[in-house]
This record gives C-alpha cells, structure tokens and sequence, in this order.
C-alpha cells in the first residue's frame, strides 16, 4: 500500500516538474538566462582546463598590459592572466552564492516552518528576532558579522547568509500558517504523525515554490553582496581571483588598465542578470496566476 | 489614528534593544580593541592597559552594555574614540550627505520607475514591454560599485565633465545619485507594472472606460493611485535598502555620510560609533517603515478606517 | 466632475509639492565655495583628519594638519635637519640636561604670549597617564622639564639621550596653550589653540578641514588665506581631482600614474624618499626563524626590485639595511642589494638548515590593499623556494593585537620613526621594547648594547660610528625581510611656488604660495 502512495506521490511530482518546465520553456529570456548560469557553472567546474594560465602565477605576462591575443582580458598589475582569473572567479563567486543562499535557506526555512507551525510565544520571539535583524540594513550587517569574525570565505558565506535569513524566515511561515489549520495536516496528526515528520512532509513541500524563487534571486543579491565586501577589502583574502577584489584592486589602475575593472564588473553583471532574469521566469512559471 | 502610531512607537522599543545588542555582541567579537588602534604599533602593555581603563573597555562585557545602555537611554552616545567628538553630533553631521543622497537617488528612482513601469504595462507583451522589462532587470542586477567606476571612468576621465569625488555642489552628485537610484528604479518600474495590469483588469476601471471617459484621465485618476500603494511600499522597503547601499557609493565617490563613517568605524574597532551609527540606522529605518504604514492609510481610505475601528 | 477624486487628486499633487520644496531646500544648505579674491590652496591627502590634539594623534596626514597649527621646540627642515623653532637655542649644561632658550613675543591664536610654563604644560599633559598619548613613547627617556626663568627651561633626561632634539621635533611635541587647552575640555580636538600660521576654521570629518591664517604669527604674515585638506582615500580619484581643478596640490601621489602625469607635463612633480622603511618581519622566537639562515634564506628568495616595480613602479629606493638613507645614522658604505634576488643560494640555505622541502608558515597582512599585495607577492615568490604560506589578513586593530603578541610566522610593517637612527632600531629592535614595538621579538645582548651606547653617546661622529656597526651586524642575522623606503610623490599645478616634500611626511606649508 504505501509504495502505491509514494509512487502516485512521485508521479504527480514529476508531471508537476513537467508542466513547470513546459511554461518555461516558453519564455526565451529564463532559458536564456538558464543557459548562460549553466555555462558558467561549467566553467566553474571546468577552470583548471579551460583557464590558460594558473590563476595566481605571476608574470604569466607583461603588467597591467591590456587585451591581446595572448591575454584576451589583459593583465594585472602582477602580470597575473585576467582570463584565467575571470574563470577561476567563477568559482568562488558560484560557490558563496549557492552556500550562503542555503545558510540563509535553511536556518531561515527551518525558523519560518516551526514558527508556523508552532505559533504562540516561539513565533513572537522569532519574528521579533527577524525584525531585529531586518531593521538593520543588509550590508551594514554583513560588514559588521565580517569585521567582527574576520575576513575569509567562510566568514563571507556566514555574512551574507545570516542577513539573508528574515526572508525566508517569512516567506515559509506565512506558507505555514496558511496550511496550518487545514485538513490534511489535521489528518497527518491524527496518524501520529510526529511534528518534525509534518514539517518536513506537509509544510515545506507546500512552500517550495517560493522557496525556489527567492533562492535563485537570492543568489542572485548574494553574489552581489559578497561582491560588495570583497570590493571593500572586506572578503575573500588574496590571493584567490574573486572578482569584487579583483575590482577593488584594479581600480587603483583605473587610469592605467581600465579593463581591470571593466570586466570583472561585467561578468558580475552578467551572472546576476542570468539569475534574475531565471528567477524572474520561475516565478512566472511556478505561479501561472501572474503571468497573463 | 494616533493611538496606533503610539503603539508602533512602542514596538521599536524592543526592536532598537535587540539591535543594540547584536551590534554589541558582534563588536566584541572581532579580535584586537580600540586602544590599540588608538595607541599605534609602539605602545607599551602598560600604556594599553592604562588605556582601557579609562575607555571602561576592562569591565565585564555585561557591565560595558549596560553602561552603554543607560548612557543611550540618557540621550548620551558617547564620544568617538578615534576622534573624540561626540558621537550624535558626529552622526548628524554625516547625516546630511547620506540623507541627500537618499533622497534625490529616491526621488529619481520613482521619476524615473513609474514612467517606465506604466510604459511596459500599457505596450504589454510588444517589444517594448520586453525591453523594460529587460532594463529594469539590468538595473537590478548591475554591481553599484562597479557602475559607480565606470561612470566615474566615462564622465570624469574621458569626458571631463562632473566631478569625481567629493560633496558640496549639485554636480558632485549627480553619479552617486545615479548609482544608487538604478536598484531601486528598476524595483519600482516592474512594481508599477505588474500592479497597473492587476488594477487594469478590475471592474470598476471598466466600467469607468465604458462611461466613455478618456483613456487618459482613466490612467490618471483610477490607475494611479492603486498604483501608488505598492510603490509607497518599495519606496519605503528600499529605503532601508539605500542607507546600505549608500555606504558603497559613499567609498566610491568619497561622500562623508554616515556609511563611511560606520565602515572607517569598524575598520578602526571605534565602538560608540559603530553601536551609535547602527542604531541610528536601525531606527531611522524603523521610522521609514512606519511613515510608509502612515501614507498607506493616507492613501487607502479603506486601511484608514481600519485603524479608526482597531 | 466628481469633487471628492478632485480634492484626492490636490492633495497629493500638495504632498509631491512639498518634498520637491524641501528637496531645493536641502540643495540651498549644501556648503558654499570660497568668496572670490581670496587665495585658497587646496591639498589633497590620503587620509583624513583624526582631530587636532597633537598629544592624540598617531597618522602623519593629521601630522601635517598639525604642522600649520602648531609649533613644537624644534623642528626638521626638509632635509630632516632639526632647526629651532619656539626654542631659539638649545645647549647641553651636562650629559643629562639640556636648557632650551625660547623666542620671545610669540602668541597663541587665543591671544596668550608663549612662555616656558606653555613648555611645561605640555610636557606634564603628555606624561599624565590620563591622556592616554601615543606620543609619550617618544619622550619616555625625559625624566622632568622645569621652567627656569619665562623664557627658558631645563630638560632632564633619566640617563643620557642624544637623540633629543629628534623626538622634541615630533608633531605629537607640539606646544600647547594651558587656557586654550582647560577652556576647550573635550572639545579640545576640534578647538585647538597653537602658535602656527594657520588656525582651524571648519572641520568637517570625513570631507575637509579648512584652516585659515594667523595674522598674528612670529615668522610673518602666511601667503595665503586659507588651506583646505581633502582626505581622498582613493588613489584614483585623488589624481583625478587633481587633473580636474579640484585641488592645487596632490599629495600620496599614486605610483601608478606619476610617470604618465609626468610626461604629460601639465603638473609640477615631486619625488624625494622617506624616512620611513617597509619590511616583512620574522617572529624570530619560533621555528624556523630562530635559524639566521633561514630568514638570510627568505631575503635571497624574494625579488624585492620586481616587487618595487610592480607594487610602486620604481617609486622606492630597496632597503640597505634596518634605516633608510634619509635617516640620521644611515651607513653610506652598505651594499646596495645586501641579498640579492637568488633562489638557488636560498634553496640551498634552507636545506643547510634542515629544511630542504621548505615548510609551511603564515603571512600576516592588515587590510590595507597595498600589505596585502605585498603579502601575495611574497607568497608567490616563497613558494618556489618550497615554503608554503598562507596569507593571513586582519583588521588593523587585530593585526596590531597579534602583531604584538608574536605571530606564528611573518608580518609586514612600516615605521617613520623620529629622523634618527635610534628612533627607528632601538623602537623595532631592541629587546626592551618586546611585546610593544619590537613585534619581531628579537632578543640579542649585543645589539641591545649597541643600541644602549648609540643612545647615550652625545658624540655625534662616536654615534654615527656604533651605528654603522649596528647596521652591518643587523644584516648579517636579519630578523627581517629587508624590503624598501617608498618615495614620497606629491603632484601641484605650476601655480604652486614653494612646495617642498618633507621625508618625515609631515609637510610645514608656511612658505608655500599660490599665484593668480
């Protein structure tokens, strides 16, 4: 009998997944946007191979020269390949967006779902504690998490999560509490269903969707973020190619070398348009009501 | 009316406590103290130690938050120990540039989002539509940092024209304006949007449009001021975004505002300004959010008379 | 048309009124420009100011700021030639005293005559352990000042210290008011009173600070109505502002543009090397920099010319030694490159001292970008002769914390010092300054005893002689990386007459003009 039921779950899951993506194919600017994320990510994963100098050898060619055939990004003012550092870079930029993303998703989703679910006390001193945390501006918070624990990758991730947490904190519980009340979560606990079990099975699978959304936006303003902070010598220590301090290094040779600060900012730009324009999509696709 | 603004005053009572405590308790987190900055590479353990007495910073870390509470509480934020000036008097001075800033940026991001959203609903789904959509999500997703430069590399060095740095005259203001309006022109561009095509399909604007009404006084009368809410709350949630963007435009264009005074003060482990300045923030935010509430009601007779009932 | 939507419609249209109102209002209040027919010379610095209490002030661009307020006993020339300045002469009664003659009819900006009792008042602030000054660390050997008429007081030192007049020349030394200073309170850091060309006008921090002259200064009226400090942290745009008008003179000129400025042909450049000096520590009390022929190893495998060039192209002169030749004491006959770049020779050192895979340390850099690019280059250059390093980079605050308490490998650190040679290796060096400013931790009798006798040998050519063996002694066990002095680069537009570059970074700006 249960395997029935998980099959018949599975199944109209996966028509469910169908249909979603059957609504976005249709729109060209998600696939797009979908395409050059994957490309990226392939690129990411792909560095060592696609990268013509190793990210951090120095004098790989004359300094601060601009693009060439050799360099086609030109180089920077330790001769360092700015191509290579621009593929290496995706990494990084990639990697602290999708992990402080899921900080943020996690603790977020997890507060918002038993807040939810629970109400009462827990939920007022939770979301009081969200509003603490909304009522200072982002980036402030993160500079100040940065500063406090030190400027390095995992200290970046932690930054840009933790500021990132209210949203999902609220996206999940409003969801919960609207499916709180009604019948089929009352019937899971008339099973003995545990209210772990509950959350997990009954309430997060019903918030997903905005999940998924904001997630991919949140990426998106995540990459930006981290961005920020290392372009204010405040994240990722050298000499690892992030592109914010990429920026924030080439903009002493503005002058000079104004692709040193051209591109990485390009390439930002482009990752987290790819994202928006993906999210955006989703939304769309995930939520037919909106899209006319 | 007042009575409910009453009661949101007393909400940030809790909420400024709380900031001030994980601001505290993330301060003191960080590795290394004030005296050292302020005494430099060549002081003596001795000098250190006499130092943090005197700065209080060798009391137990309960103690030191509620002297600083109190001391808050009393209107008193303490003196800046990098430069000895009063905090709050410190603050205000920086105030002004950011506010400024916040403001022209604010105001051009509704001139210039509202237009572009009402743009893209009305040539729904043409090519146009596509391409404010488009530039609205651009808008969203460019670095400002990174803009800031590039406008900075256009209009100052290759076209001499406005100047790069500084605060003083209109013209020093014109990039940073611009860098921090792009966000959230795009947010409210495609809010405009998506609220016009909700409002569009309502009844009564049909109805109004079959009184035979021209169309344009349709868009203005009924539209807009649906449209309006919705914007007012991007207005109002953005602005909070600002003040932390402003801090980046701020180091890039040299602004003296409250941003790069936050930022120098936790470089520099200046405790009363970062604890100052981030409660400022915190509360100015808070005041936004309840202007916001109040212009809703303002705006939606309906919200209004919710809160003459509650 | 239906009254009510009208009257919705007025009010908003009110509301939009109103914040486009107060708007034009808050452009009204923005800060004027200067009135007309004024000279006004504009100076960009790297930094801004930190507050106008010498006895407070660790920077030397708020130093300079100080500069054209304040006047200290005696101060250096451009050549780190210490002149007299409120004190006329100066004559030692015995190895331990020191009588200072002072000038007569000079006034403070508040209207008080200079006296000895301002001498002793500043002396006594700066010793109060309640003014927490950074800057007694340059005055620790003076055991008591006494005034012994109006205009002349006595100087003791606890034994006998030849390089006075250096740390008396200091900014932090500068003379203070008794009223101006009680009157103020902890106003004081904005409101000071000194004897200089100059009196502050407005302090905006974070933007500029404008001074304004002293019609009553002793050496004679300024040549200019006010100077304006802009603190311009980025390099970029300082030049920029330069370029455009916005300001007279470029200080902290940014290497990277300076040739091409140059060539360009519009400004008048300067270029003159600091006093100070640059270096990568060791922590010398822990493996494996406790082995001389490790740390001689890691000064043959770093390319400090490369380094110059890429990080200052060419803008600073490579390290002889522990001082840089502006420094009083400097050995001249030194090698000029006493470790040649040479990665075989450092291989071979490291494996002589048993570590011929090399080992695994860290590099600790502040935040600050150019420490740690130097940082990022030394790491690439360690890693060829085998030794992996980690770049560590932290806060100042932090890096100062660490730093002192001894770091688990290599730190870099600059130091200006006083102008003398004491000033930069008894400080850096000398084991009694262990857990202060000796961040090496360096523990050697011998070199303590040089520095003992360099201090209290008043002899000036015995001096230069203990000096110059403590020099070469420094370079044969190295507790450092030896790397550079920077040059000091300043750019103005050829309006500006009489500017000159001051090694110690401390700018006197009294004699410069600004033609029409």
């Amino acid at each position: 009998m249960p395997v029935k039921k998980d099959a018949v779950k599975k199944d109209r899951r996966q028509s469910q997944i169908g249909e979603i993506w059957r609504r976005l194919r249709v729109n060209k600017g998600a696939v797009a946007g979908l395409c050059v994320i994957l490309l990226l990510t392939a690129m990411a994963v792909f560095a060592p191979w696609l990268a013509p100098y190793g990210p951090n050898k120095m004098n790989a060619g004359p300094r601060l020269a601009a693009s060439s055939l050799k360099h086609p990004l030109g180089t920077d003012s330790f001769g360092r390949d700015q191509l290579s550092r621009v593929i290496y870079g995706a990494r990084i930029s990639l990697y602290v967006g999708f992990i402080a993303v899921g900080i943020g998703a996690v603790c977020g989703g997890f507060i918002g779902a038993v807040v939810g679910y629970y109400g009462g006390r827990i939920d007022n001193i939770l979301m009081r504690l969200m509003d603490v945390l909304l009522a200072v501006p982002q980036t402030i918070l993160a500079i100040a998490i940065v500063g406090a624990l030190g400027a390095n990758l995992v200290n970046l991730m932690i930054a840009v999560g933790v500021s990132q947490i209210p949203r999902y904190a609220r996206i999940v519980r409003a969801s919960a509490l609207s499916v709180r009340g009604q019948e089929f979560i009352e019937a899971a606990r008339a099973i003995g269903a545990s209210d772990l079990r509950i959350i997990v099975e009954n309430i997060l699978p019903n918030c997903m969707a905005p999940i998924i959304v904001q997630s991919t936006l949140g990426v998106a303003s995540a990459i930006l973020s981290a961005a920020a902070l290392s372009f204010l010598g405040l994240g990722i220590q050298p000499p690892t190619p992030e592109w914010g301090s990429m920026l924030s290094l080439g903009r002493q040779y503005m002058r000079n070398a104004p692709h040193l600060t051209f591109y990485p900012g390009l390439i930002i730009a482009v990752v987290v348009l790819s994202l928006n324009i993906f999210g955006d999509g989703l939304r769309d696709a995930l939520d037919p009501r909106l899209r006319q | 009316m007042l009575r409910y603004i009453f009661k949101r005053i007393v909400f940030l009572v809790p909420v400024l406590l709380g900031v001030s405590i994980l601001i505290f308790v993330i301060i003191h987190l960080a590795p290394g103290d004030p005296a050292e900055t302020l005494l430099g590479p060549s002081a003596t353990a001795q000098d250190l130690a006499e130092l943090r007495e005197q700065l209080g910073l060798d009391k137990s870390l309960v103690l030191q938050y509620f002297t600083f509470l109190t001391n808050t509480l009393k209107g008193d934020f303490g003196r800046s120990i990098r430069t000895n000036n009063s905090v709050l008097e410190e603050l205000l001075d920086r105030f002004e540039p950011s506010l400024m800033l916040a403001i022209f940026s604010m105001t051009l991001a509704v001139a210039a989002g509202i237009p572009l959203g009402v743009l893209a609903a009305l040539r729904q789904n043409t090519w146009v539509d596509t391409l404010c959509n488009f530039v609205a999500l651009l808008g969203f997703s460019l670095p400002g940092f990174w803009l800031g430069l590039m406008l900075m590399l256009l209009f100052s060095i290759m076209v001499p024209i406005l100047p790069s740095s500084g605060y003083g005259e209109w013209k020093q203001l014109i990039m940073p304006t611009v860098v921090l309006a792009t966000n959230t022109t795009a947010v409210i561009a495609r809010m405009t949007r998506s609220s016009m095509l909700e409002v569009v399909r309502q009844d009564y604007v049909r109805t109004a449009k079959a009184k035979g009404l021209n169309g344009r006084l349709i868009l203005l009368r009924h539209i807009m001021s649906n449209v309006l809410i919705p914007v007012v709350t991007v207005v109002g949630l953005h602005f909070g975004h600002m003040l932390g963007g402003v801090v980046i435009t701020e180091t890039v264009f040299s602004i003296p505002g409250v941003g790069r005074l936050i930022i120098d003060a936790i470089r520099f482990q200046d405790y009363p300004v970062v604890q100052g300045g981030i409660l400022f923030f915190a509360f100015c935010l808070s005041l936004v959010n309840l202007g916001v509430d109040l212009i809703y009601a303002l705006l939606d007779p309906r919200i209004k008379a919710q809160y003459r009932a509650g | 048309m239906n009254n009510e939507v009208k009257r919705r419609w007025w009010r908003k249209s009110g509301v939009l009124l109103l914040v486009l109102l107060s708007i034009l209002a808050f452009g009204a209040a923005l800060p004027p420009v200067a009135s007309a027919g004024e000279k006004v010379l504009r100076i960009a610095q790297q930094a801004d100011c930190n507050g106008f209490d010498p006895q407070k002030i660790t920077d030397v661009y708020t130093g300079t700021l100080l500069r054209q307020v304040y006047n200290g006993l005696v101060q250096p020339d451009e050549n780190m030639v210490f002149q007299p300045d409120l004190a006329e002469s100066w004559e030692n009664t015995d190895a331990l005293t020191w009588v200072f003659r002072l000038r007569q009819g000079v006034l403070f900006h508040n209207g008080e005559e200079f006296t000895a009792e301002d001498v002793k008042y500043t002396f006594d602030r700066i010793f109060d352990p309640k003014t927490a000054s950074p800057g007694v660390t340059h005055v620790r050997e003076i055991d008591r000042v006494e005034v012994v008429d109006k205009y002349t007081v006595k100087i003791t030192t606890k034994t006998p210290y030849a390089p006075l007049l250096a740390s008396l020349g200091r900014y932090e030394l500068s003379i203070l008011n008794k009223k101006g200073v009680e009157a103020a309170g902890s106003d004081y850091n904005k409101t000071p009173v000194g004897t200089g060309p100059f009196t502050l006008e407005t302090w905006r921090p974070g933007d500029r600070v404008v001074l304004k002259k002293f019609d009553g200064y002793f050496r004679g009226e300024p040549k200019v109505d006010r100077l304006v400090f802009r603190g311009i942290p980025e390099d970029a745009t300082r030049v920029i502002e330069l370029e455009s008008g916005g300001v007279d003179i470029c200080m902290d000129f940014p290497a990277q543009d300076f040739e091409r400025v140059k060539a360009d042909g519009r400004f008048v450049m300067y270029e003159k090397p600091a006093i100070s000096t640059n270096y990568y520590g060791f922590n010398v009390s822990v493996k494996p920099f406790d082995d001389r022929r490790v740390r001689q190893a890691l000064n043959y495998a770093v390319d400090i010319d490369a380094l110059i060039d890429a990080l200052f192209f060419g803008t600073a002169v490579r390290a002889r030694g522990p001082l840089s030749d502006q420094v009083w004491g400097f050995d001249e006959t030194l090698p000029a490159d006493p470790y040649p770049y040479n990665p075989e020779k450092a291989r071979a050192l490291l494996a002589e001292a048993g570590y011929p895979n090399g080992f695994k340390t860290k590099l600790y850099a502040s935040t600050q970008s150019l420490t740690r690019s130097t940082a990022e280059f030394f790491q690439g250059f360690l890693a060829e002769v085998g030794v992996e390093a980690e770049v560590v980079s932290l806060e100042w605050g932090a890096y100062l914390a660490e730093t002192r308490k001894g770091v688990d490998g290599m730190f870099t650190m600059g130091w200006s010092g006083t102008g003398d040679a004491d000033g930069a290796l008894t400080y850096l060096y000398d084991s009694q300054n262990i857990d202060s400013s000796n961040r090496v931790r360096w523990n050697d009798p011998r070199f303590d005893k040089m520095m003992y006798e360099g201090r209290t040998t008043l002899d000036p050519e015995k001096r230069r002689a203990i000096y110059k063996e403590a020099q070469s002694y420094f370079n044969e066990e190295v507790p450092i990386v030896l790397m550079y002095s920077r040059k000091l680069l300043c750019a103005t537009t050829p309006k500006v007459r009489g500017f000159a570059v001051w090694p110690n970074q401390v700018y006197q700006l009294f004699n410069v003009s600004i033609e029409d």
